[in-house]
């Protein structure tokens, strides 16, 4: 399963909106197989923060664990917003 | 600075910034003491970006996870060096380290007063500098430049 992370915009900063995009997300996500990967690619997002990153990537990584890949992580808002939440959750995610 | 350069940065400024103001708005939802919301404005040429709010300020929402914080300074420096929320048992708390790591790498820097402490970070340091000032303010004040 493949989410394009900019669907839910560009500038992806509050806890406000990480929320309801996880709450969106969920149903869908809930469809894929027992085994199958959970791609998030995050191409075309300009901004993200801790905030909307711990509501909507913390859930879905407690949830699916390895299963879940990022995908086009270079963003240095997205990369700094990863070290900051694998450091305060103790996971690491998976990045292609 | 380089297209590419600059696209960087303004991300990082812009997840900054956002982080700072969803601050305000979090720790201060149904409890404002007088003015509710934050004042935020930016300058591109003289490269400024400010957030204001007339909340309860860092010491008072820290207070509630750590009752024995003396004062605003002490506060202030949990709050940017510890991953601690005013909001537990949710898990929070990572809004101003987040800021504090990206000015510690990049050409950013933060000056930030609540209460009648003053910080200042300066890009490409992880040093805190941190004082008391006679004028106590309420709420929190960020100046962002770069």
């Amino acid at each position: 399963m493949i989410m394009e992370l900019k669907k839910f915009g560009t500038t992806l900063i509050s806890r406000q909106t990480g929320k309801e995009a996880f709450l969106a997300f969920r149903p869908l996500s809930k469809g894929a197989k027992e085994d199958e990967i959970i791609e998030l690619n995050f191409d075309g997002v300009l901004t993200f923060s801790p905030s909307w990153g711990d509501e909507f990537l913390t859930p879905l990584l407690n949830i699916y664990g390895n299963r879940l890949i990022l995908k086009n992580t270079s963003n240095p808002s997205v990369k700094a917003t990863l070290e900051i939440l694998e450091t305060t959750i103790g996971k690491e995610f998976r990045k292609i | 600075m380089q297209n590419k350069d600059s696209r960087d940065l303004f991300s990082l400024l812009v997840s900054a910034a956002g982080e700072i103001g969803n601050n305000s708005y979090d720790h201060n939802l149904g409890q404002w003491p007088d003015i509710p919301g934050i004042f935020f404005g930016y300058d591109l040429n003289k490269k400024q970006i400010v957030l204001v709010d007339r909340g309860v300020g860092i010491l008072e929402t820290l207070k509630r996870v750590r009752p024995n914080l003396k004062n605003h300074k002490e506060a202030l420096e949990t709050a940017f060096t510890e991953v601690i929320s005013g909001r537990e048992p949710e898990a929070r708390g990572n809004g101003l380290k987040y800021v504090k790591k990206i000015i510690s790498e990049n050409p950013i820097n933060l000056f930030f007063r609540t209460g009648d402490a003053r910080l200042a970070l300066n890009g490409n340091s992880s040093n805190l500098n941190m004082e008391n000032v006679k004028e106590n303010i309420r709420g929190c004040l960020a100046l962002i430049s770069y």
